[in-house]
This record gives structure tokens, sequence and C-alpha cells, in this order.
């Protein structure tokens, strides 16, 4: 059998600090010694709703991007996409900056009945967002230990 | 008219960023009328500074998700002024082709997600997936041929990576121009679809003439190379970009504004259409006619009527470019190599959103100066001016109705306030 195509997709802005995490987990994927074979990896950078374009077709999808979860800056939590519409629904407004963030764009791909199959977030809690380039220690230092759950991941949907 | 009324529209929704409309009319007069930009600024040009020749432009690229192509391509042409690289007709081929793609991304995100909701009477476009679902399909279905040519050429759907200093680091196979070819031909159908949509919308009436600026060039209707031109007569250099752009500050922005012969000039779309639209692709000018847009168009809601007829100059172009490239065959070519390290050099192209400058200076590989002017800025003096004249004719209306209109009017501008923050705010219940 074929082995499962996995996608993770990183979003983000290195120009905005701690925004750029989730391509920086892409990056330090990219350079790990053993990646599994069907892994791919996008950084989709600040793609807004062009990010539908990027996951569509694929049946599981890990996107990493940074949040603020009124979190000590770092930390880092799992959910599916179910999860994220619940918890934006309950907050009863729009739970991005952006107009078309991650959240929206998912939101559209929901109603068209478009969305991947499988869908994993990985967020993690931003120190410093703003005009700078660089990762704060604090969310530099759970990279490893995100990339590390990833492969994890893949490993065990690859199996089933 | 009424004596009293203070309108304050805190982050105007369905732009790129966050600026905020601020109307006070006091005893019938209209004492403040401005688009207030409360943004940080984002240090682009200092970031730039210190970075090798080479690594420039992918840093530009992120200045903006949507227009990253532009950017890139923009701070390409800075640095190989500056350092005295000659591309071959096929770089600047792929590169043209890449701008067209992002055009055709960035213009349909526009006029379907942010526009479309206002004139079919919903509030944004995830109701609009409820009521006008086959609207939203096309509209991704063709921001998926775009996003895919965009990955093609430049290696990746946003950000391209593949594009660098003197031509391009891997080449697509002539089988995947094909594919992409073949869907481009059938998104002519969508595009026909889009003119009729559009034939049948209809925007406020309001008419103001003011000076139109985009590149230009004789037969062409240029997003890269070319001159600057102005509807108001007269031609310059790109390397003359300041004497038109006079870029000042305004108390109440964090982004400059720009003026040239009159207190402020338009870019993007509509200026395009009005400079170059004997240029235009054949079935684009069909288009325009089918849409009534004529040039000389005053109307600056009627930039996002000018965009669906880029829509369908960018697919026309694109698929002759492909057809010269297949003809040619693709060249696996090196990029060519800087004559020296050091120099100046002005890039232009024209984004999305009108015409975008990067002007760089360089000492032995590096980046010791940068000045970008993007086209929002270049925008903001004329979406005032607007407003202050849109005001005084629609204030017998109600105060809704009042922000609504100026809200589209901003809107219609598509400006790009701040184009890459991405955060998300999440609070999850234990």
């Amino acid at each position: 059998m074929e082995p499962k195509k996995v996608l993770v997709l990183g979003l983000g802005n290195p120009l905005r600090g701690d925004d750029g995490v989730g391509c920086a987990v892409v990056e330090a994927l990219a350079n790990s010694p053993d990646l599994p074979e069907g892994l791919e990896l996008i950084d989709g950078g600040a793609s807004g709703v062009k990010m539908l374009s990027m996951i569509d077709g694929y049946e599981h999808v890990i996107i990493v991007d940074a949040a603020d979860l009124e979190s000590p800056p770092g930390k880092w939590t799992q959910c599916t996409a179910e999860e994220l519409f619940e918890c934006a629904d309950r907050r009863r407004q729009s739970s991005t900056l952006h107009e078309a963030g991650l959240v929206e764009a998912l939101e559209i791909g929901r109603q068209l009945a478009r969305l991947p199959e499988d869908i994993r977030i990985y967020l993690i809690q931003a120190e410093r967002i703003d005009g700078h380039l660089g990762l704060s220690h604090s969310v530099c230092k759970s990279i490893e230990a995100i990339c590390t759950s990833i492969l994890a991941e893949v490993t065990s949907i690859r199996k089933h | 008219m009424p004596k009293t009324m203070n309108i304050n529209v805190h982050h105007v929704t369905r732009v790129e960023g966050h600026g905020n409309i601020l109307v006070n009319v006091k005893n019938g007069r209209l004492e403040q009328c401005v688009f207030q930009i409360i943004e940080a600024p984002r240090y682009f040009e200092s970031m730039l500074r210190g970075r090798s020749y080479d690594q420039a432009s992918h840093l530009a690229s992120r200045i903006c998700g949507i227009c990253a192509v532009t950017h890139a391509t923009t701070s390409l042409l800075a640095v190989e002024k500056a350092l005295g690289v000659e591309v071959s007709e096929q770089t600047h081929i792929l590169r043209e082709l890449n701008l067209f793609s992002e055009m055709i991304d960035s213009h349909v995100l526009h006029v379907y997600m942010l526009v479309a909701p206002d004139l079919l009477g919903v509030g944004s476009v995830i109701p609009l997936v409820k009521t006008n679902r086959g609207v939203v399909e096309r509209a991704l279905r063709m921001k998926k041929v775009a996003g895919d040519l965009c990955a093609i050429i430049g290696g990746r759907h946003t950000h391209p990576i593949a594009m660098q200093v003197g031509g391009f680091a891997s080449f697509a196979r002539d089988e995947e121009f094909d594919q992409i070819r073949d869907r481009l031909q059938a998104m002519r159908a969508d595009l026909e679809e889009t003119v009729a949509l559009f034939v049948n919308l209809s925007f406020p009436e309001f008419e103001r003439e003011t000076e139109w600026i985009a590149l230009g060039e004789d037969g062409n209707y240029p997003l890269l190379g070319g001159e600057i031109r102005s509807s108001d007569g007269g031609s310059w250099p790109v390397d003359a970009y300041r004497e038109v752009t006079n870029e000042y500050t305004v108390e109440h922005s964090t982004a400059k504004h720009a003026r040239h012969k009159r207190d402020s000039y338009m870019v993007g779309a509509l200026a395009r259409f009005n400079v170059n639209h004997a240029s235009l692709h054949p079935e684009a000018k069909r288009a325009a006619e089918a849409l009534s847009l004529e040039p000389g168009c005053c109307n600056p809601f009627l930039n996002t009527v000018a965009q669906v007829v880029e829509l369908v100059h960018c697919c026309e172009m694109a698929i002759e470019k492909i057809d010269l490239l297949l003809e040619r065959g693709v060249q696996p070519e090196k990029p060519a190599q800087p004559a020296q390290l050091s120099g100046e050099g002005v890039g232009a192209c024209e984004a999305p959103r009108g015409t975008l400058y990067h002007h760089y200076e360089l000492e032995e590989g590096l980046v010791v100066r940068a000045d970008c002017v993007i086209p929002t800025a270049q925008n903001l003096a004329n979406i005032e001016i607007d407003m202050r004249e849109l005001v005084p004719g629609v204030l017998s209306r109600g105060r809704d109705e009042i922000t609504h209109c100026l809200e589209m009017l901003v809107r219609a501008y598509d400006p790009c306030i701040s184009c890459s923050t991405h955060m998300v705010k999440v609070q999850f219940d234990d």
C-alpha cells in the first residue's frame, strides 16, 4: 500500500518576530536527518485564503502557527480544526488579527466541504509580535519538541 | 444636511491591516474627514540593511503575503540595476508570467471575497458561501490555478524561493507548463462568468477627476519594465520615482502620503487602465466594453471593475507567454552574474494595488540603504480627498448608509495597510 501523504504547513511572517514560528518549524523539519517518506513541507508564509489551495488534495494536514493562548511564551498546544472552530464560536468574534486568518480561511473551506479529512493544528504562544526579524528565546526553545511531536504524529498517521 | 454627525469606523473590515475612518460634521460643516492609519511602522527598510544582495529579495517577499512575488521581483530589479546584472529574455518572461499569476490571485481575492459581499448584500465572504456558494467556489477555483502557476515558476505558492538575482534556481518541466496552460484556458469560462456577474452589479455613482499614475511602455501593458507615466502628461524613468511620489508625513497616519502634480494621485488597476488602456489584450478590451468601463473613468469605486478587466488580460497574457516558452522550450540556464558588488538601483513593478518601488544602495554586496514605496501609501491622500468630496453628497442619508459608503470607497482601493501578521487569538476552556 502507498504510504499516506502528509502535509506540514507552516504559517506566519518571519518579519514579525515570533509570528514566523510556523515557518521556522517547517525549516527545522526540512533539516531533520531522517524525514519520513511521503511527508511534504510547505512554508506558507502569510498566505491567508491561499492556504486553502495549498492543503487541497491532502488527506492529512498538520498546520503550525503562532497564537495568543494566554499562556507563557513558547508554550504550545495541539488541536483539531473542529476544536479551533468551537473556540472561535464561543468567543463570538474573529479570533485572528487578519480579515482572512487561519480560522476564517478554514471556515470558508469547511462551509464548502473542501477541507481535508484530518487537520491537526499546532499553536505556539508568541512572546513578541512586531516589526523585527528572529524568534524570541522562549519560542525558539519549543521548536525541537514541536518537531519531535509532529514527526511522531506523521509516523502514527502512516501506520494506520 | 444634519447639523452634527460623528462617524468613527474603528478598523475598516475587509482590508489588509488596520485603518480607521473619522468623519466629523459640525453645524452642517465638514470639519474632519480622514483615513487614519494607526499600525506601527514595519521597519522593512531597516531589516533590508545589512542583507547580502542575494538574500534581499527573499526578505522582501515576506513584506506581503498577497504581493510576495511583486515585492521579490521589484527587489531583484533594484539589485540587478545596482550590480549591473543583465537577465535573459527567458528570465524576463518567467517573471512577467509570475506577476500575471499573482495579479490573478490577488484580484480574485479582492473582487470576490472583499468587494462582492457589499454588492451582494452580505456581511463577509463566510455568509456569501451560504447565499452564493457557486460564486465562492468559482473564486477558489481561479485562485487555485493562479497559485499553482506561482508554484510552478517560483517554487512555492507564495514567497517564491526559485527566483534569484540574475534568473532562476530551478525550472518547471515543459509538461507542467502544458498542463497549467490547459487550466488557464479552462479558466476562461470562469472569467466570462465573472464579467457577467459584475455587469449586473451596481456601484455607487461618484466621480472625481484625479491624476492616474502607472508604469507605461509603448505597445505594452507592463507589470515590470517601462517608465512612469501620468494621465496628466509626462513620463519619468523609474530611477526618478521620487520626482513623482514626493512622499510626506501627516499626523494622523503612520504611513506616508504621496502627491505629484495635484494634491493626490491614484495608482492601481483603474490608473493602469486609464494610462495603458490601448495596450490591453483584445479580450480584456471586450470585457471592458461589456462592463461599460471607459478610459478616463473617474469613479474610484470602479477600480474593482478595472480589476475584473485585468483578470481577463492577465489570463490571456499568461497563456501567450506560456506558448512562447513552450515554442522555445524552457532552458535550464544559469543565473546571470553581477558585474560589480557596489552600486545603486531602483526597481519598479505594477503590484495588484499599484506601482511598487524598491531603491537600494549596495556596498561590497551588502544593502546599505533601502527605500520601499508601496502602492497603498501612494493612494492614501487620494482616498481622503475622495472621502471629503463624497461625504457632503451623501449627508442626507442615515449614518449607517454613509458609513457603509465610506467603507466601500476605502475597500475599492484594495488597500494593504499591513499584510503580514498572522497571529491567532485563542483561549481554550479547560
